[in-house]
């Protein structure tokens, strides 16, 4: 049974990020704005999109706070941002979501390739990303066009691609949710992998971030992590104290 | 049968057993439905310092020596929590315990690039780089049973964020040996 669990512990695979020397970005409590080609499926979007945010925001050891934003227009091309090329730049500012029905031609992905969607964090200076397009396949007729798909698939989607735009590469997990294919998947929820990803981008350090979790974050993320916080210490002094007493009342 | 009697005599225990880390909390496998946690091999030691009417207070630390390092090395994690507990024995061999701690969940990786399946090709990203740790402070309870003057059993559990959605459970199962 030990030999089992050791064995599966050993075999589990890394998450990845976007880039070297990626660190996420410089806030923790990041806004997901909506574009106005998104109008006609709201109710779709925004289900997809609460799924998600809540998702992720609540990923245990990590400090990170997700909304959903004010509807906005996109300005420019969207194939001057989306497609193959690491080199695109997106406008910086808050990450925003689009709904293409033209998604062949914005991404230059083939029709009926199954791709229900496309993701990236861009404008990346000094390891902090400034900028964040996710563009959803509503493209009539496509074989991956989410508004033919079920409410928990679009949710899959959407938190997976959100998770590109947090900062996160694939996983060679399978049961995490940044695993490259996310057809098997009928619940949404993050895997140990995608919480240890998120969680290196954006640590929750209490007392900074506010004890058990009671309060929303305001702080910006240093990134640095590692750090050693005083109650730390006041605990390891008061534990090794109160050991060093009993042990001198057991002689006595 | 062993003189429950002689149970908790020991006050200084060294245990060995294992940590679940997130507890049905997070995906168990390519479905996503929630599993049994990430299972860590833990040490830790406690001792109870008795304060009267079979209370004592019992500090006790928590270390999993063995990283959980994955498969292409790409990052190790490894959880170190600290805790003070007040320790009430229900019977001579049964013990409930209620505390406050710290859970130090720190994650390494080497740095460096892999290259994985990105949907209808492959692409090259990063691996993590550095050290990051995430600490949290905790809940704590459990029980315990003392086989004998030497040998117990305990459950116990870690609660972070015990006040908000993000609220998860670390639980651990080991045999500790009365070692003073």
């Amino acid at each position: 049974m030990m030999l089992f669990l050791l064995l599966s512990v050993l075999n589990s695979q890394a998450f990845t990020l976007i880039s070297t020397g990626n660190v996420g970005w410089q806030t923790s409590t990041l806004t997901f704005n909506v574009d106005t080609t998104c109008n006609n499926y709201l109710g779709a979007v925004n289900a997809a999109m609460n799924s998600a945010i809540s998702l992720w925001t609540n990923a245990p050891t990590a400090n990170l706070t997700l909304a959903i934003g004010s509807t906005v227009t996109f300005s420019g091309t969207l194939s001057q941002y989306v497609g193959t090329s690491a080199t695109l730049v997106a406008p910086a500012g808050n990450p925003t979501i689009i709904c293409s029905t033209t998604f062949s031609t914005d991404t230059g992905i083939a029709a009926n390739s199954g791709i229900p969607g496309v993701a990236g964090a861009f404008n990346i200076s000094s390891g902090r990303i400034q900028g964040g397009l996710l563009v959803l396949n509503v493209q009539s007729g496509d074989n991956a066009n989410i508004t033919t798909m079920n409410s928990t698939v679009v949710a899959v989607i959407v938190a997976h691609e959100m998770g590109h735009i947090l900062g996160l590469g694939h996983s060679g997990d399978t049961s995490a949710l940044m695993y490259y294919d996310a057809s098997a998947k009928n619940v949404l929820s993050l895997g140990q992998d995608d919480v240890d990803g998120i969680s290196f981008l954006y640590p929750r350090q209490e007392p900074r971030d506010k004890v058990f979790g009671c309060a929303t974050i305001e702080n910006i993320n240093s990134g640095s992590g590692g750090g050693t916080s005083l109650p730390l210490l006041f605990e390891f002094v008061l534990l090794l104290t109160i050991i060093r007493l009993g042990i001198r009342n057991a002689k006595t | 049968m062993i003189d429950p009697s002689l149970a908790s005599e020991k006050k200084l225990i060294l245990g060995v057993g294992l940590l679940s880390q997130n507890f049905s909390r997070v995906s168990g496998g390519v479905s996503g439905n929630p599993g049994l946690g990430t299972i860590y091999p833990e040490v830790h030691l406690s001792y109870d310092l008795f304060i009267g009417a079979g209370y004592s207070l019992s500090p006790w630390v928590l270390y999993t020596p063995m990283l959980r390092i994955s498969r292409d090395g790409g990052d190790t994690t490894n959880v170190l929590a600290l805790a003070l507990r007040l320790k009430k024995d229900l019977s001579s061999s049964l013990s409930a315990n209620l505390g406050v701690g710290e859970f130090i969940y720190r994650m390494y990786g080497p740095g460096g690039t892999t290259t994985l399946n990105n949907g209808n090709s492959t692409a090259t990203f990063a691996l993590p780089s550095g050290s990051v740790a995430s600490t949290l402070f905790t809940v704590n309870t459990g029980f315990g049973f003392a086989f004998s003057e030497t040998w117990r059993t305990d459950l116990d559990m870690m609660v972070v964020n015990l006040f908000s959605a993000k609220r998860a459970f670390n639980a651990v199962l080991s045999v500790g040996y009365g070692i003073l």
